[in-house]
């Protein structure tokens, strides 16, 4: 079930007290220019922050606007928020920026304050949905009745216009008086601390960023101090100071040398080309460098040891053992020895391979005229 | 002496012409007339085996196989066996034929071929050669190449505390450029595989895991035993020489006796081998009837080597075919004292026993010969059936051959296998133990004497490097300095848990897409990446046999009479299809579930927070919520 319209239709604290009283639970959605969500239980308020974190956070922005945070803790808060999905509460609770119980009051604050803006808004359309699903994942610190809030509310939209018409723009500039020697005035809470702070600073847009309140509050407060005679308007807004911009501290970087350590790269590199190409073949022995392998090396003849030393004579004397066995199968088929190798490689005997091994290792072949001798020698 | 011995081989030849062809069986079935009249000639010369017509028989079954006549390759395949009487490949290719056609067979014929195989001491010495050299490559390769991959695996690491060291001091060039300047002078100084593995060793020992390190030293124990070892590969050469003393002796168990055997075999003038040759030509004279001289030669290999069975045996053959029984039973008796199991001797023993009408003792010494085997002497030298022996000469058992061997071996030079590796290695294979034990020696010292502070390890969050110099410790655990920076200043450890975990998924996800491309290098990265060590290592083996394989078309001592060479399409297929799978293994290797535990800061530091916070949620009771006392109520 919804129920849903237009504000001018029907005044948004009507549907409020009809919350409370009927004590419903859901979803109130009010749309403006923005939508803030206010969850119900029972008929008492107990959160305006989006359970999806898909609407602007009021939390967030109470926080950000009146100086609870700095902004570097709010960029981080962010990036936190953003990297591990917690909720600003648990971060902020366990982060440690405040206690959990003035995070109750600034909770406590900022749903008031929000309430008071929202029915401050002149138009908006509204949307309650029932049903406690919707309060599913809701974090919320506090139950707020409505009766109260709206008591309050009201009186600070009223009060609020007032105030403006004394304190007309927020450029302007306050002076702090001096504190009366005999019978000083009593201050509240606030009231003092906005006379702390305006030992430091003049503007009432700087205080209302500083003042861990909420923008009525210090308006208040402003208002009491004047009434009480601590506080003198000066009239006209002040020069905007054109905020000074810290010089960020150049690190001096220290003056490293470029110019050895480039010199000295490239006469490595060279000096390792020099090894690669000149000094690793004269201290190998012969016939190890890549490029020479598998051909013939150290070649001895064959009248000298009966072990050939050399890979290469292996490789000949390989060469010649399987022409050997080719002539003698092809004497035996055919009754007579080829009168070239060229016959073993086309009757298939041996393989092409062996026949341009056979040439290239310079063995040359003869045959008797009657085909039944040959010889096979070596020209070198 | 030599001279004339050639002069008595070619009266001989003369001789031969008459000689009375006697039945032989197998012979017959040869169809060309030509290679029957050839093999006649074989036999007559004294041929233990026909293995030019084997060959011819078996290259014709092979073409027939291929045009599909099955049936006639077979019977073709069966007689090339038969004639052969120990070449292993008619077997071979029999049983593989038969199991594509799922004949029963198959696993006999392959079974006798192995048979064949441990037999001919030419095929097991080529076997033999070849695995040692298998092997030998595979281990080096492997050591190189796991290293390779180690190195890649741990360059953040190489790569970080070069930097910690080197920008410190330098802007130029930039510490990014340093990995890439080092590989290019690595690469261009091309000082061989050898010192490569001992610079990888180095840079990689203070980095690796302790598992690694095991692997790693396992592998470096082995390639320095096959090192140290290395000598004895001096025993293979004069295998595969086709030339050396000991392969020109053994052909006497192959051919017949022809002019250029006799020539290459008389050519042996070491005296160290005089014993060994001089059998060697007596036996060949003794086969051609040439009695008297083979009688002088024969002696002179008993008087040179005493302990020298087959030369009594022969010698006794001689005496025999010259009717002096007496002496040719004292013959076989030398033998028998030196060698009592030989069923050679026993059987010739008998044989004169019955000449000389002793049958009680010929049926003893026959009864004892066939005990020991001489029927497999009969299939192992078919051609001695083709004639009809009463007695059979000896040829060299497969032992004295492995001597033979071994003593021409230790007369090389070099050393076998360096020259082989030698021009990869770029050093002396044989004295590679040396190097890879005090590589490993002062890689260890460099592990163990390197302060902790200078060490290189994970960030515990990231895994990113982090070393002493720049960890941040604070928290309990180490993290690198853009990990600690997350967290700087937070105090609460949940929120610090969640951003550190946020970063770290970020960071692993884009390393293991840039780890993925770079283990695809070769088969088996991935796995050494990680951490899957054996089967990383097997995968680098198995691809490199094959990649050698290929490249050297089978393996690398080659037989000249087989046939094999001749190139069977399994050839390339087997290997191709080795590395392909490795490949294959490797790219679909999955990232391993992220094993690490969930939490990354110290228990402790949770379990503090933990109570704080209930603490406050206990002294915080709902009742006095602070608006209901606030006063704007
Ligand atoms: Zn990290
Ligand atoms: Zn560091």
């Amino acid at each position: 079930m919804a129920l849903e319209g237009n504000v001018k239709d029907f005044g948004l604290s009507e549907i409020f007290q009809l919350i409370a009283l009927q004590k419903k639970s859901g979803m109130l959605s009010v749309t403006a220019d923005e939508t803030i969500a206010i969850y119900f239980r029972d008929g008492q308020i107990i959160s305006t922050r989006d359970r999806r974190s898909q609407l602007r956070d009021p939390l967030k922005n109470y926080l950000a606007n009146y100086g609870f945070l700095e902004r570097s803790e709010t960029e981080r808060i962010e990036r936190i928020q953003s990297e591990t999905k917690m909720d600003l509460i648990d971060i902020l609770i366990r982060e440690k920026f405040f206690s959990e119980d003035e995070l109750d009051v600034i909770y406590y604050d900022q749903i008031q304050e929000t309430i008071q803006e929202i029915l401050s808004w002149p138009k908006s359309y509204y949307k309650f949905n029932i049903g406690t699903q919707l309060l599913q994942g809701v974090q919320s610190r506090a139950s707020i009745k409505v009766e109260g809030m709206l008591m309050e509310s009201m009186r600070r939209i009223d009060e609020l216009a007032e105030l403006f018409r004394i304190f007309t723009s927020e450029k302007m500039a306050v002076k702090r008086l001096e504190m009366p020697q005999e019978k000083p005035p009593k201050l509240d809470r606030q009231e003092e601390f906005i006379y702390e702070l305006l030992e430091q600073d003049t503007h009432i847009e700087r205080l209302i960023e500083t003042a861990k309140m909420a923008r009525f509050c210090t308006y208040e407060a402003l208002k009491n101090l004047l009434e009480k005679g601590l506080l003198e308007i000066t009239e006209k807004p002040v020069e905007e100071k054109a905020v000074e911009i810290e010089p960020k501290a150049v690190v001096k970087k220290k003056h490293k040398p470029r110019l050895l350590p480039s010199f000295a790269t490239i006469l490595l590199l060279v000096a390792a080309f020099a090894v690669g190409e000149y000094l690793v073949p004269i201290v190998l022995p012969p016939g190890w460098c890549a490029a020479s392998m598998g051909s013939p090396s150290g070649t001895t003849d064959q009248s000298g040891t009966l072990l050939a030393d050399g890979l290469g004579e292996l490789n000949l004397r390989y060469t010649e053992a399987v022409l050997k066995q080719g002539l003698e199968e092809h004497m035996a088929s055919r009754g007579t020895y080829p009168i070239s190798l060229e016959v073993l490689a086309a009757k298939k005997i041996i393989l092409r391979r062996t026949l341009d091994e056979a040439q290239h290792q310079g063995l040359t072949y003869h045959t008797t005229e009657n085909g039944l001798s040959y010889s096979l020698s070596r020209n070198q | 002496m030599i001279q004339r011995c050639i002069a008595i081989l070619l009266s001989a030849g003369l001789l031969l012409a008459f000689c009375t062809r006697s039945a032989a069986g197998p012979v017959e079935e040869i169809e060309d007339a030509r290679v029957r009249s050839y093999s006649y000639d074989q036999i007559m010369q004294g041929t233990p085996a026909l293995l030019v017509p084997s060959k011819i028989l078996y290259r014709e079954a092979v073409d027939l196989i291929e045009k599909g006549e099955w049936e006639s390759a077979r019977q073709k395949l069966m007689l090339a066996a038969d004639l052969s009487g120990n070449y292993p490949d008619p077997f071979f290719t029999l049983a593989k034929n038969e199991l594509l056609r799922f004949d029963p067979n198959c696993l006999p014929h392959l079974i006798e071929g192995f048979e064949r195989l441990a037999q001919n001491f030419y095929v097991q010495a080529l076997v033999g050669a070849n695995l040692a050299l298998i092997i030998t490559i595979a281990a080096i390769g492997t050591l190189f190449l796991t290293l390779m991959h180690m190195t890649l695996k741990y360059w953040p690491f190489i790569e970080h505390s070069i930097r910690e060291r080197y920008s410190a001091r330098f802007s130029f060039p930039p510490a990014s450029w340093i990995g890439g300047i080092f590989l290019i002078v690595l690469v261009s100084m091309r000082i061989g595989i050898a010192l490569y593995i001992m610079i990888l060793i180095l840079s990689v020992w203070v980095s690796l895991k302790t598992k690694e390190r095991v692997v790693l030293i396992g592998m470096i124990v082995f390639v320095s035993a096959l090192s140290f070892f290395a000598p004895c590969s001096n025993t293979l050469a004069p295998v595969v020489d086709q030339g050396s003393a000991t392969r020109r002796l053994s052909l006497i168990n192959e051919r017949g006796t022809d002019d250029e055997l006799f020539r290459l075999i008389s050519g042996i003038e070491d005296p160290a081998y005089g014993a060994s040759r001089d059998y060697a030509v007596g036996t060949l004279l003794y086969r051609l009837g040439i009695l008297n001289e083979a009688r002088d030669f024969l002696l002179s290999s008993v008087t040179m080597d005493k302990d020298f069975a087959p030369a009594y045996i022969n010698l006794g053959n001689v005496y025999f075919k010259q009717e002096d029984y007496n002496r040719a039973l004292a013959g076989y008796q030398n033998a028998l004292t030196i060698d009592g199991e030989n069923a050679l001797a026993h059987y010739n023993l008998g044989q004169t026993y019955i000449e000389k009408m002793l049958f009680a003792e010929s049926s003893n010494s026959l009864r004892r010969a066939n005990e020991l085997g001489i029927e497999d002497y009969k299939t192992t030298h078919p051609a001695t059936q083709f004639r009809n022996l009463t007695i059979f000469e000896e040829g060299f058992s497969v032992r004295n051959l492995w001597n033979l061997a071994y003593i021409e071996g230790r007369t090389r030079k070099g050393v076998f296998f360096s020259e082989i590796l030698g021009p990869f290695l770029l050093f002396p294979f044989h004295y590679m133990w040396i190097l890879l034990v005090l590589t490993t020696i002062v890689a260890i010292t460099i592990g163990i004497k390197t302060p902790k502070a200078k060490k290189t390890f994970n960030c515990e969050n990231c895994d990113r490097p982090v070393c002493g110099i720049c960890a941040d410790e604070e928290l309990g655990a180490s993290l690198c300095p853009d990990c600690a920076g997350v967290v700087e200043g937070l105090s609460s450890v949940k929120v610090m848990e969640a951003l550190l975990r946020h970063r770290r998924q970020k960071i692993l996800k884009s390393q293991a897409k840039r780890a993925r491309r770079r283990t695809l290098l070769l088969p088996g990265g991935t796995h050494i990446y990680q951490g899957k060590i054996f089967a990383g290592t097997f995968f680098i083996t198995a691809s490199l046999i094959a990649v050698a394989s290929l490249a050297w078309r089978g393996f690398y001592f080659k037989d000249p009479s087989s046939l094999i060479d001749s190139g069977s399409i399994w050839r390339l297929i087997v290997p191709v299809a080795v590395i392909v799978y490795s490949y294959l293994v490797s790219f679909l290797q999955k990232e391993p579930k992220d094993s690490r535990p969930f939490w990354i800061l110290p228990q402790e530091l949770r379990d503090i927070e933990k109570k704080e916070h209930e603490r406050k949620t206990e002294t915080v009771p709902k009742e006095t919520m602070p608006w209901e006392t606030a006063d704007v109520l």
